[in-house]
């Protein structure tokens, strides 16, 4: 049975077995509707959102320019400036969902999907920095195919890490909201 | 995803407890009213510890408010 159709189930009973509750019954109805996101889902998609739309940038601008082949002559800077920019739009949006909605601490279910989370996140983290150690042995190895199109410098090198950070952060906002829909 | 073989009384519970609501009930166990609903719904089966406080708040015997569900994966108890 659907969740909605068990709503609804349940307050058809309450006012058929206790005709004199139909208000308590309506105002519970309202209570069952109103399972929108919870201020920890809230939080974690704004920084979901944010994560994907500052570093999508980023990286954008990194995969252009490398394939202009164009010096990035403010790469340390770019970078710098994108976490900055990333640190204030997560301050000021956990602020306003702060203000908005009430923060309520973190319970066992939070810490439970916490974990789980985590795990699929450090399976990504290690999937590419494993990667990462595969094509390094490879380039720079005892002999550097032809057929590899790009030199491994180092900014390049720690490029393909934050890359495979961001996704394992990704991979984590992700589950978090999977687990609190779809339960576990 | 979501079916744990555990089924609960809580919304019955609830209302024949003058109608405690969900914010009520999450309070006295030490949850957020998000947790009571997944519970609830059956999407996520608590800790035997937040099992007791619930049916500490209902004042039953825990076995009155989760009825767990036998399933084929479940052995005859041995004697």
């Amino acid at each position: 049975m659907a969740r909605s159709d068990e709503s609804v189930m349940y307050t058809m009973i309450d006012i058929r077995i206790n005709k004199g509750y139909i208000v308590y019954s309506r105002q519970d109805a309202k209570e069952e509707s109103r399972v929108n996101l919870s201020f920890q889902e809230k939080s974690i998609a704004g920084s979901v959102a944010a994560t994907v739309l500052v570093y999508g940038n980023y990286f954008a601008e990194s995969i252009l320019g490398w394939q202009s082949r164009t010096p990035d002559e403010n790469a340390a800077g770019r970078l710098l400036g994108t976490i900055g920019l990333l640190v204030v739009i997560e301050v000021v949006y956990q602020i306003v969902i702060a203000v908005v909605d009430q923060p309520s601490p973190k319970d066992e279910r939070d810490r439970l999907v916490d974990g789980k989370a985590n795990r699929n996140a450090y399976a990504i983290l290690v999937l590419g920095l494993a990667l990462l150690i595969t094509c390094v042995l490879i380039v720079d190895g005892v002999s550097s195919p032809e057929w590899v199109p790009v030199a491994l410098t180092p900014f390049l090198l720690a490029q393909a890490m934050l890359a495979s950070l961001v996704a394992a952060e990704v991979v984590k906002g992700v589950s978090q909201l999977y687990y609190y829909r779809a339960g576990f | 995803m979501g079916a744990t073989g555990i089924r609960n009384r809580i919304r019955e519970l609830r209302f024949h407890t003058g109608e405690m609501t969900q914010q009520a009930l999450a309070e006295r166990i030490g949850v957020t009213r998000q947790t009571v609903i997944a519970i609830e719904q059956g999407k996520y089966s608590p800790s035997l510890e937040a099992a007791f406080r619930i049916a500490l708040a209902f004042g039953v015997p825990l076995e009155q408010v989760f009825l767990y569900d036998r399933g084929p994966q479940d052995g005859r108890p041995s004697s």
